[in-house]
């Protein structure tokens, strides 16, 4: 929708291969592509979405985005700056800019220091703040993520787990990033409070204007930050568009799943056609054609052979999907 | 952090016996800082006739040629707690820094660290003090740091264990995003989330080098006579007349060896609950 704002985030077929030795061969190793060939931009004070289920590679991409890990191919370009493989020394004066909330809270925060600490600290090694206006600006970020002044002096562990990831989104934001990781910072909450941290994400980002990148398992938190989504399936993107189209009008068989997967409140939809994804994603490393064929209730014969490379579904609309038997979305489209 | 001290202290107190045990090692530390004060007669000098029994002048007899035992023990508690301390902080600090190293440089920084560290290890223990203890001139200094450089392989595989976990951690993580310096991860973030670890270990190191003192010095090894030690006292009782007929000459060294290491690792055991981050919600 907002197509006039500037990229500030640009990833470029980013591939991640992990490797291990295999315990039962003696010179054996096991590997396993995370991440293959992802490309995806992100844009000044957006949320850009990434979803799939557990082990699609889409915690990794995160990793990677935030240089905690180099990838094998592919380039991270933060603000015209190529961040992957700029040695660490470097990196270290860029990293405010772009913060990272992880999922889970609890082993976030270093336990044995006060929230008011784990806050300073960082802001006054880069600068942001001087030592005497600290404490101020400390209660400044506890209230804006909605936490009492005083929480500061408290430690981690007495806070519950929403607090603590508020707290994190403090830590976050107090290095004024232009952009935020969220790797499933919601999973691992009671859903009540999902929705409040998911309140507290869009609230963050109308009044800081700072971009999200949001990564989730669960399409329905996604789908409602998100303005973009991408779909990941065994390290792909499979799906990718504005986050109303794709959730109106979802092309690939995996996506389709996805949504089919959620529960709906609503009667008159249960008897609604759904896919219903067999089996597990695997290991099995990928042998060229359609990744997800073998789960897939469309897959055909040249589903082997043919490309998975995301193609434009409707000209300008940025809607792209992976499927190569691109008739098979029209077929359910109603 | 002084609340979380309070914390701990008030764990460690549920421990009864290591509550007692932590006053019987105060009461007896005391004693032996201040044994050129208490003691009755000096350590060294002959003041009795040979190997009499205890009697009012002198409470634990004298020794073979004539000194008063209590005074021997005191002093010697003094040498031995000396020893036991001093070789638990040198191995301690070597054993922290190349843990440390090892753990967060990784790479062949780790592959040598540890290889030399294995390599430590796997040596006859006993066999190794006993080589050190042959080619150096055989003292209380020497013994200090035989003891001191021979110890620390477990306290440096516990640390690097640690820092290899804390690198797992989202808290690490979130100081490399957060672009802080090295200096900052390490001694901000790492050292004090494993001195609890290393604390509880190090009473069982300062315990076992009381214990490898005492062995060196009973096979002639260790700090040299007339100096007393906890182990030259039970030289002693190499003779079985001494064994059999004169307990006097090496029951109390032997009693106040048992004494002491069980007290601290009783005291190490409560150590470990008190400071285990696992009840720190409670």
């Amino acid at each position: 929708m907002e197509r006039e704002r500037e990229p500030i985030l640009e990833v470029r077929g980013l591939s991640k291969r992990y490797t291990e030795h295999d315990g039962r061969r003696l010179l054996g190793i096991v590997s396993n592509q995370a991440v293959r060939e992802v490309s995806f931009t992100i844009r000044s004070g957006e949320t850009f979405g990434i979803v799939g289920e557990s082990g699609c590679g889409k915690s990794t991409v995160a990793r990677l985005v935030m240089g905690l890990e180099r990838p094998d191919a592919g380039s991270v370009t933060f603000r015209g700056t190529r961040i992957s493989g700029l040695p660490e020394r470097r990196l270290r004066a860029l990293r405010p800019r772009f913060q990272m909330v992880f999922q889970d809270s609890g082993s976030s925060l270093n336990g044995r220091k006060r929230v008011a600490d784990i806050l300073r600290e960082p802001m006054v090694y880069h600068g942001l703040v001087s030592r005497r206006e600290a404490p101020a600006r400390v209660d400044e970020l506890l209230e804006m993520v909605g936490l009492p002044a005083g929480a500061g002096e408290r430690y981690p562990h007495e806070f519950s787990g929403g607090q603590r990831q508020r707290i994190c989104i403090a830590k976050a934001l107090s290095l004024l990033p232009e952009l935020i990781i969220l790797d499933e910072p919601v999973s691992a909450l009671d859903v009540s409070v999902q929705a409040q941290i998911l309140n507290l994400l869009r609230d963050l980002q109308a009044r800081l204007g700072v971009a999200y990148l949001f990564i989730g398992h669960g399409l329905g938190a996604v789908h409602y930050i998100s303005d973009r989504i991408a779909v990941m399936y065994r390290g792909r993107i499979v799906e990718t568009g504005d986050a109303e189209e794709l959730f109106r009008h979802p092309v690939h068989p995996y996506t389709r799943a996805l949504l089919d997967a959620a529960p709906v409140a609503d009667f008159q939809a249960r008897d609604r056609e759904r896919i219903v994804l067999r089996g597990e994603v695997g290991l099995v490393d990928w042998d060229g054609g359609c990744a997800f064929r073998s789960r897939c209730p469309c897959a055909r014969e040249g589903c082997a052979r043919a490309s998975c490379d995301l193609r434009p579904i409707a000209a300008g609309s940025g809607h792209e999907a992976a499927c190569p038997m691109g008739a098979s979305g029209e077929e359910r489209a109603e | 952090m002084n609340s979380h001290l309070a914390i701990v202290f008030r764990r460690f107190r549920k421990h009864r016996l290591a509550t007692v045990s932590l006053a019987v090692l105060l009461v007896v530390s005391l004693l032996a800082v201040l044994a050129p004060l208490i003691a009755p007669y000096s350590p060294t000098r002959v003041t009795g006739g040979f190997s009499k029994p205890p009697d009012a002048a002198h409470w634990l007899g004298t020794d073979q040629i004539g000194r008063d035992m209590l005074s021997r023990l005191l002093y010697a508690t003094r040498i031995s707690l000396l020893v036991g301390a001093l070789a638990t902080v040198i191995s301690t600090v070597i054993g922290v820094v190349l843990g440390l190293l090892a753990g967060y440089c990784g790479g062949w920084v780790d592959h040598a660290i540890m290889s030399f560290t294995d390599m430590v290890m796997s040596f006859p223990y006993i066999l190794l003090v006993l080589v050190a203890a042959a080619i150096f001139e055989p003292g209380l200094w020497s013994i200090i740091l035989i003891l001191g450089f021979v110890d620390w392989p477990g306290v440096t595989r516990l640390v690097r264990g640690n820092v290899l976990s804390l690198r797992e951690t989202n808290f690490f993580r979130s100081d490399i995003v957060a672009g802080m310096p090295r200096r900052y991860i390490l001694f901000s973030e790492i050292l004090p989330n494993t001195i609890a670890p290393v604390l509880v270990y190090a009473t069982s190191v300062f315990a076992i080098s009381m214990l490898d003192e005492a062995e060196l010095s009973f096979l002639g090894m260790g700090v040299q006579p007339p100096v007393p030690s906890l182990g030259n006292l039970l030289n002693g009782a190499e003779s079985i007349t001494i064994l059999t007929g004169k307990p006097w000459l090496w029951l109390p060294a032997g009693i106040m060896i048992i004494l002491l290491v069980l007290c601290i690792y009783f005291v190490g055991d409560a150590l470990r609950d008190a400071m285990d981050p696992r009840n720190d919600g409670i």
